[in-house]
């Protein structure tokens, strides 16, 4: 399995290979090849990381995004991997980084976007080694927003995902794919959803959406989902706020299983190891 | 899989196992590992929950086989298609006990989010104790925006004077590499 007629085409197979989208029988023989070649798995590997960086670059086109996400990263191998990938090639940014601008110690703390926009990093180096063109300064920075865009919806798809597989290994419903997805607003201090107008579960995930008060400008939050009675039932950190039309809020997937007819709290809290809780609050659900 | 329970891995057994991998123990011993390593993506790929365990069970029942006197020409073959019997029974099991149960959702990958800036103070710190040739090939290799990166690539692979497939290999092998060394300095960390 040389790549060197079509380094290309090459690329293209192992990449759909790891999509999922290579026909049963293609996919086979590539599993039949690599259990048997070191070196086939080795070049299977490789063809992760270079699809990792690809999506981190912004480079997959909406349809092997919507298959990295939903498919790539059910491997929990695959998503220890993309956090190394993004790191590496954060990493990777700033040494370039340094070498570009002459200065041979290391920074003790890198800026807080490119610690974890890894892409923004590397384009941090272009800019920083100098000779761009003022248009060409313009689009890195266009790309490096989008890259911003992009890193704040994979966090809350990669939290979602990796909730997903950890549901399937605590051994809840089957599925590959995400389902259709219905959005609860919850608002804090009042009961949505009460007995008089419950929430109905139609769907197979819901998004809880919870409105900010104006005063609270944290760039996160931890969501805690609980039972009426305070047990815990699924936290989420590090929740990106999501601006709407007139307000700005913060979303927590949760599967529709886990919430069976019942009265249940939302609590905001600080994303800090302390935890205080800011607001809170409460709905009821109703099965259909 | 329940086979696992009525029947371990005995060093007997083991030990006919890595025999029929290769005559000399050490080399038998690394090609057993590749096999391990190999059969544990082939399980997670597929989708498996509990790659280790699958790969387990089909060493297992390959060792199993060869202690109960089974005539295997090729063993390695013979893993392959124990593995994928193995595959079946295991997402056929994770079907069955998907539909049993409901449970809480665990960990979030976002929350590894707090430890990024440790990383990346490791990992900037293997990449400087790289040699010179080969931190200038992985800072090569990532160097670029926007789809830049295979023009790139060949580029690099053309001015180390290799092939493109040796700098993708080369890539892999450092980007291993470094891994390593990362988990070893956020064990370090942790201490």
């Amino acid at each position: 399995m040389s790549g060197e007629e079509d380094p290309a085409g090459r690329e293209a197979e192992l990449r759909s290979y790891h999509l999922g989208t290579l026909s049963a029988e293609r996919q086979e023989e590539i599993d039949d090849r690599f259990l048997a070649d070191d070196a086939v798995h080795a070049e299977l590997q490789a063809a992760a990381d270079d699809l990792i960086h690809a999506y981190l670059a912004g480079q997959l086109p909406a349809g092997d995004r919507a298959r990295f996400e939903s498919h790539f990263l059910l491997s929990r191998r695959h998503r220890d991997r993309f956090a190394f990938v993004r790191t590496l090639v954060t990493a990777v940014g700033r040494v370039g980084n340094e070498r570009a601008a002459g200065a041979a110690p290391p920074r003790a703390r890198a800026s807080r976007w490119t610690t974890w926009l890894p892409w923004a990093a590397v384009l941090v180096v272009g800019l920083a080694a100098g000779g761009w063109s003022t248009g060409e300064r313009r689009r890195l920075e266009r790309e490096r927003d989008a890259a911003r865009d992009r890193v704040s919806r994979l966090e809350h798809t990669l939290a979602e995902q990796s909730r997903h597989v950890e549901e399937q290994q605590a051994g809840t419903q089957v599925s590959k794919d995400v389902g259709p997805v219905a959005t609860w607003t919850v608002r804090p201090g009042l009961q949505r959803g009460s007995t008089t107008d419950p929430f109905e579960l139609r769907s197979e995930w819901v998004l809880l959406r919870i409105p900010l008060a104006d005063q609270l400008r944290a760039p996160s939050y931890r969501l805690s989902l609980q039972t009426s009675g305070g047990n815990e039932i699924q936290s989420s950190r590090s929740l990106p706020t999501a601006s709407g039309t007139n307000e700005r809020t913060v979303d927590m997937m949760v599967r529709a299983s886990l919430l069976p007819p019942a009265s249940y709290m939302v609590l905001i809290l600080s994303d800090d190891a302390e935890a205080q809780e800011i607001e809170a609050a409460a709905f009821v659900v109703r099965r259909d | 899989m329940t086979s696992s329970t009525r029947w371990s891995l005995t060093e007997d057994a083991f030990e006919r196992l890595l025999e029929r991998l290769g005559p000399d123990r050490e080399a038998a011993g690394e090609r057993y590992e590749a096999l391990r390593a190999r059969l544990v993506d082939y399980f997670d790929w597929k989708g498996v929950l509990r790659p280790d365990a699958a790969c387990d069970e089909t060493l297992d029942r390959v060792a199993r086989r060869l202690e109960e006197g089974e005539a295997i020409q090729r063993v390695e073959a013979y893993v392959h298609g124990v593995a994928r019997y193995v595959l079946l029974e295991s997402l056929r099991q994770q079907t069955r006990e998907q539909q049993d149960s409901a449970s809480v959702p665990l960990e979030l990958i976002a929350q590894t989010k707090g430890d990024e800036e440790v990383r990346i103070e490791c990992l900037t710190r293997c990449l400087q104790e790289l040699a010179a040739a080969d931190r200038e090939l992985i800072i090569g290799y990532y160097e670029g925006a926007g789809d830049v990166h295979l023009s790139g690539r060949k580029r690099l692979a053309t001015r180390l004077g290799i092939s493109y497939a040796t700098l993708k290999t080369r890539a892999h092998r450092l980007r291993n590499r470094l891994d390593a060394c990362l988990r070893g300095c956020l064990e370090e960390s942790d201490r």
